[in-house]
């Protein structure tokens, strides 16, 4: 196998591995702001059920919830909930980032100065038009670094989902080592997560400077 | 009945009485000086006036109507009449960073605004940008409208927040401590600018007492939760 006929083989498995991202990213960041509601609601028992479930995804590896998600429905309840490994792979990994999201924009929330939440009131504004005209841009500016991070650590996450055998970058290169007994295709992934890393730092370099014209 | 009428107004936190009965009157386009010392519960006395914390009992009257915490009317719904009549100028500012000084005060008064059309009641002001540029320059900041709070000084940022607090209009402008934040040089400036503001009754909560001498028409002090009336507050300067 050449150079080229690798790469192009890599990068149908990088295809899978971006698209896991951006969905994770997508679904994961808006559940984790209700997660968030809900972990900070004043209404104890909801209160008290979305902590226990946020302990408990933090607390146990990605990778076992992966299994947990993918083989436990059949296992226990003898129905097949998912029939795509990838979805089963996304919808762990969207669990997943939605708590460790919730509790980044928990952290951000609670940073924001009473005063501005008060100033809002004063001035006559509904609850809902103080968070997300006054509050909100200030939470970004605020967790756009702790983010940053987890983003980051998701690009390289995504390699777990090959547990459940959804085909992405990193088994792409396996199976080349299996099928060809090349092993160099695997150190080769790693150009792709770093080029991939790279964009992201730079994005998130953009979002830091775009957000630079206030303080907080 | 006086402009703004307090009587009887308590407030606890728990076990702790902070306002055991507060009584005063005050009329329009006159400045009350709150004085006392700290813990005494002036910024609780604030703080319920502009109904960031419910009193416990007692009434307000603004303009001729009266809000009772005595029971009766539900919060929600003395919350909906009581709130845009009292403004407050905190301690701290509160402006919100991510606008600029004309922002600021624009921002409240478009919601105000959205609110009123929604409840088909005829908008406060005809143009609200002419508003903005008002008092802008009322406040001395015509050239500072597309400056961000971080690049103000703290004269600046507080004649924005008075700005944005009567951008809506209010009865009643509350002041919380305005010279604590500031240069001791600036207290002439803000005692000027306190003294300007029209059709409004002023109350201001302060521990210094050469200020509060200066803006002051009455003054109160509250010892114990309860007030009493100072009758010659330049002897307390």
């Amino acid at each position: 196998m050449s150079f080229a006929e690798i790469t192009v083989k890599l990068a149908e498995g990088f295809g899978t591995t971006c698209l896991l991202f951006a969905l994770t990213l997508v679904l994961s960041l808006p559940l984790g702001l209700l997660v968030c509601f809900c972990s900070t609601s004043r209404f104890l028992p909801l209160k008290a059920v979305t902590r226990v479930f946020v302990w408990i995804i933090r607390g146990t590896p990605l990778m076992l919830q992966l299994f947990v998600v993918f083989y436990v429905p059949g296992l226990v309840f003898h129905v097949t909930l998912f029939t795509s490994r990838f979805i089963a792979a996304l919808v762990a990994f969207v669990i997943n980032y939605a708590c460790y999201f919730s509790e980044i924009f928990r952290g951000g929330i609670e940073g924001v100065p009473r005063g501005q939440y008060e100033a809002g009131r004063v001035l006559g504004m509904k609850k809902s038009d103080v968070f997300f005209k006054v509050v909100f841009l200030q939470v970004v500016k605020r967790i756009l670094a702790p983010i940053s991070n987890e983003v980051t650590t998701l690009v390289k996450d995504t390699s777990l989902a090959r547990v459940i055998f959804v085909v992405d970058l990193l088994q792409v290169a396996e199976n080349i080592l299996m099928e060809r007994a090349l092993i160099w295709p695997i150190f080769y992934t790693g150009v792709f997560y770093l080029t991939f890393i790279g964009l992201v730092t730079v994005a998130f370099r953009a979002a830091e400077r775009k957000l630079a014209y206030f303080e907080v | 009945m006086a402009f703004l009428e307090v009587k009887g107004l308590t407030k606890s936190f728990g076990q702790k009485k902070v306002l055991r009965g507060i009584d005063f009157s005050l009329e329009k386009n006159k400045t009350l000086a709150v004085v006392g010392a700290s813990g005494g519960g002036k910024t609780t006395l604030l703080r319920c006036l502009t109904l960031l914390e419910t009193p416990d009992g007692g009434i307000v009257g603004i303009d001729g109507r009266e809000y009772s915490f005595d029971g009766g009317k539900s919060r929600s719904v003395i919350d909906a009449e009581l709130r845009g009549k009292v403004g407050l100028v905190s301690q701290t500012f509160d402006l919100f960073p991510q606008y600029t000084a004309a922002e600021n005060i624009a921002l409240p008064l478009a919601l105000a605004e959205k609110e009123r059309a929604k409840k088909g009641l005829l908008p406060l002001y005809e143009d609200d940008s002419l508003r903005v540029k008002e008092l802008l320059l009322k406040m001395g900041l015509e050239d500072n409208a597309d400056q961000y709070p971080c690049t103000l000084s703290g004269g600046q940022r507080q004649r924005v927040a008075i700005a944005r607090a009567i951008a809506l209009s209010p009865s009643i402008l509350c002041f919380d401590e305005p010279t604590s934040a500031l240069d001791p040089a600036l207290s002439d400036e803000v005692a000027k600018v306190i003294n300007a503001l029209e059709e409004i009754a002023v109350v201001v909560v302060t521990h210094d007492m050469r200020f509060a001498a200066k803006v002051a028409d009455k003054t109160i002090i509250i010892e114990n939760g309860v007030a009493r009336e100072v009758k010659n507050a330049q002897a307390l300067a």
